[in-house]
């Protein structure tokens, strides 16, 4: 299983962002300008996060893709006023989570059902063994022959 | 012809009655089918096709039908519903019609081929753990009516067409049953005659195995070994010498006359080989079977007699047995010898003949045991003599059938520990089988008395066990003195004098009286004097009287004086009667006796009784047995047959007034026949045929000296 980068990102990104939090509560409160930065339209600027944590242009996905990170970013950005990182991916990303979480316990409880049938099958077939096991032990016990 | 059930009308231990329509019947006519259990192989339920082959009558209900043979098909099309709906426990109609909605006519198919969880999600797709329990029963129900149902064709296939064989082969094999005994054909040789069993197999090795001379092959040498060591057990042996054996497998073997001795040697040394035959330090040959029930008995017998005596002290014994006596009458030296002897030993045999006081002894030896702190379990193989033993001692015993069932059933208080004294009454009539059954419910420590008389005849099964131990006189009390048949009879002295090969002394016959007389006249003629003895002697009123005959066939044997006293029956009395099975009728007031252990009815095996009224319309009749009136309808007439002439091992056990014996030239008649018979009357016994016969048969052995065991005591 490949580590998940989100812990290295959440490092640098944490400090990071508190810091700029503490930058945006510092302003005078009707005067308050976001620190995070931002695009033209108002959205939050995921690349310039990504250059600023020193992390490579390939890693900006991370924050379309990673709940965890988004959620962070994204809760300065509702207090700053800013449109939040990407949101459909995200659901998607949630939704892509709960699939493969339900295809893991589908897949489970088809290996268990699996398991089941094969484990009813056995038990039938013991059950049918023992009483024909039965049947020619009571053969000996009564005519004193053996069945061979 | 092929017919659907509809209705199951009457369902009993001994049959069916169901209606069923007609298949391939333009009017879709209905049947009335009124079958044997015997006659048919599995149960019948709605919904199911079964073939049935027999003779068609009219009655009152319609179109009626007693097949000789009632075969269950194996369901097609959509009558597979019915199938699972009533043979597979928790599928019902709703589950069955989704299955066949999915499969139609592929349905049995998908029932051998499908995946189970597959079938599962049909049956019941919201419960899915159940339905894969569901399913699988499915699969295995079908299976097992699959593979019945070709067992049936395949044995048919082959000219064999018994039931009880396929019943067999089923319980024994199950599914595998055509696969296995294709692969080893003679392993029928354990269950059916050698004839049919090696027809049968010759044709299988020639014709799956393809060889080319079966009749040298070793699975059917050892088969003839197998077949060989049966017939040793069907005339209550469990070994028999390599002579005899020789000559047994020289009928079974022997067709080409060039092979001969190559043959019989190579048969019995594969049978050693393979551990079908055991030989014993004797040089004997065994069953392997038997064997083993032998070795398990002696040494549960051997362990029982080497407990440590039990002590006690003996003027609180002296005290209890003084308690414990009727009318101030005390045991006299031999049944108190008997009495301690039984209460010491773990292991100990009570032998005296009639008369000589065995019950009273043992009523003392189990109430002194309950007052030790003890507890007592007594049977008795025939129903007869249990309830005797209950009578005489006032506390419970039952057949050995119906303890056994006890001691098996979880449920029941009957059990046996190490405080148990078991006391088995009328022991000469244990056989092995029955002997194992008993001791392998024993505790270490539970004691062992055998109560009878080993001057009567030898057990009806193979083995010998009550005979053997009584020779040992470490364990065995004798008893000699005669109480209860009085001297003026004379019977006790005339059987003291058989049991002992001597010639007694006769009473000179004058009608009816007491003791023991012998009307010589030839063998031609016994059924005529027998006649007239019956009329001296008032005819066949309650249990007044008995004929005690060796055979069944003959001018005296039990068939024709069956047929003889019925007739005149008949005429004397004008009075109707109903057809019984196998060419029996039955009348009011004709003595008749019970076939088998039923104990539901509380009837055994010989329970004597009288016919009280009979039903011509339904076929049927009431009889009388030991006061109760119990109902036989028609298909139950099975287990009933006349009883003016009866067997001597029938009448074991049973006692009446007067018994008539007839005597002719017969293997059978030997010193314990003899004395069995004369035991069973109370005040006269009337002999009628050929003294030297009778002579002759006094010098034979006694029938249990010639059976040949492997089981030795000491």
């Amino acid at each position: 299983m490949s580590k998940s980068i989100v812990p290295e990102i959440l490092a640098k990104l944490e400090p990071y962002l508190e810091e700029l939090d503490i930058k945006y509560e510092a302003q005078p409160k009707d005067k308050r300008f976001p620190t995070l930065p931002f695009t033209v339209d108002g959205k939050v600027n995921v690349r310039q996060i990504t250059h600023a944590l020193g992390l490579r242009e390939s890693q900006e996905q991370h924050f379309y893709k990673k709940p965890e990170l988004a959620a962070v970013v994204n809760s300065i950005a509702r207090v700053q006023g800013l449109k939040q990182i990407g949101s459909r991916m995200l659901e998607e990303s949630a939704d892509n989570v709960v699939i493969s979480k339900i295809a893991k316990i589908s897949a489970e409880k088809n290996d268990f059902a699996r398991t089941l049938a094969a484990k009813e099958a056995e038990i039938e077939s013991l059950r049918a063994e023992i009483k024909a096991l039965k049947a020619k032990i009571e053969f000996i016990e009564t005519t004193g022959l053996l069945i061979r | 012809m092929e017919v659907c059930v509809t209705k199951i009308i009457s369902k009993k231990s001994f049959g069916y009655i169901f209606r069923a329509k007609i298949i391939d019947d333009a009017l879709s006519s209905t049947i009335i089918v009124k079958v044997n259990s015997k006659n048919m192989l599995g149960t019948p339920s709605v919904g199911e096709i079964w073939d049935v082959n027999g003779s068609e009558s009219d009655s009152k209900y319609g179109r009626q039908i007693e097949p000789h043979s009632c075969v269950r098909k194996l369901p097609t099309g959509h009558l597979i519903r019915n199938f699972l709906t009533y043979r597979c426990p928790g599928i019902g109609p709703a589950r069955a019609e989704r299955l066949w909605n999915k499969y139609d006519t592929n349905l049995p198919a998908a029932l051998t081929h499908e995946n189970l969880q597959n079938l599962a999600h049909i049956i019941e797709p919201t419960r899915p753990i159940l339905a894969i329990r569901l399913a699988s029963y499915v699969v295995f129900a079908w299976q097992e009516a699959k593979s019945e149902s070709e067992l049936v064709s395949w044995f048919q296939s082959y000219g064999i067409d018994d039931f009880s064989l396929v019943k067999i082969c089923k319980q024994l094999f199950a599914e595998k049953a055509i696969e296995t005994i294709s692969t080893y054909p003679y392993i029928l040789s354990s269950m059916i005659s050698w004839e049919k069993c090696d027809s049968f197999g010759l044709k299988i090795l020639s014709e799956v195995h393809k060889l080319s001379n079966p009749y040298i092959d070793s699975a059917r040498l050892l088969g003839a070994v197998n077949s060989s060591l049966r017939d040793v057990l069907a005339s209550g042996n469990t070994s028999i010498e390599f002579a005899d054996l020789l000559k047994k497998l020289t009928k079974k073997l022997i067709k080409e006359k060039n092979y001969q001795q190559k043959l019989l040697v190579t048969a019995i040394d594969l049978a050693l080989e393979n551990h079908a035959i055991v030989q014993n330090s004797d040089n004997r040959f065994l069953p392997p079977g038997s064997n083993y029930l032998e070795n398990y008995v002696k040494n549960i017998l051997v362990s029982i007699y080497n407990q440590e005596m039990f002590q006690f002290d003996h003027s609180k014994l002296e005290q209890i047995i003084s308690e414990l006596s009727v009318n101030n009458k005390l045991p006299d030296n031999q049944q108190r010898a008997a009495i301690i002897k039984s209460i010491k030993h773990g292991l100990s045999c009570l032998v005296g003949g009639a008369g000589t006081g065995k019950t009273t002894t043992l009523r003392y030896i189990v109430h002194l045991w309950k007052r030790l702190g003890g507890n007592v379990l007594m049977c008795a193989l025939a129903g007869k003599a249990a309830l005797r033993l209950s009578q005489s001692t006032g506390l419970i015993a039952k057949t050995l059938a119906m303890t056994l069932r006890d001691l098996a059933n979880e449920n029941s208080d009957v059990a046996i520990n190490d405080d148990t004294l078991v006391v088995i009454d009328e022991s000469s009539m244990l056989d092995l089988a029955t002997v194992y059954q008993i001791v392998k419910r024993f505790a270490p420590r539970t004691k062992l008395l055998l109560c009878g008389d080993s001057a009567q005849l030898p057990p009806i099964g193979f083995g010998l066990i009550f005979h053997r131990l009584v020779n040992d006189k470490s364990i065995t009390s004798t008893l000699t003195n005669v109480y209860r048949q009085s001297e003026a009879t004379g019977i006790p002295a005339v059987a003291s004098k058989i049991r002992n090969r001597i010639i007694p002394d006769f009473f000179e016959y004058s009608g009816i009286g007491q003791g023991v007389s012998f009307i010589e006249t030839s063998t031609e003629n016994i059924h005529n004097i027998i006649e007239e003895v019956v009329t001296d002697l008032g005819g066949f009123n309650g249990d007044e009287l008995l004929v005690v005959t060796a055979t069944n066939k003959g001018d005296s044997g039990i068939e024709n004086l069956n047929k003889k006293f019925h007739m005149i029956h008949q005429v004397g009395n004008d009075c109707a009667e109903v057809k019984g099975f196998l060419g029996q009728y039955f009348s009011e007031n004709e003595p008749v006796i019970h076939l088998r252990n039923d104990y539901n009815r509380a009837l055994f095996n010989g329970s004597l009784g009288r016919v009280l009224e009979v039903n011509i319309k339904e076929n049927s009749l009431l009889a009388i047995f030991d006061e109760e009136i119990i109902a036989f309808e028609r298909e139950q007439l099975i287990d009933l047959a006349l009883a003016y002439a009866i067997t001597c091992h029938k009448c074991q056990g049973s006692q009446v007034r007067r018994v008539i014996i007839p005597i002719f030239k017969t293997r059978i008649l030997d010193p314990s026949w003899i004395y069995t018979a004369i035991t069973r009357a109370s005040e006269q016994v009337v002999l009628v045929g050929d003294i030297k016969e009778f002579c002759a048969a006094l010098q034979r052995p006694f029938a249990a000296e010639n059976r040949s065991v492997g089981f030795e005591w000491p």
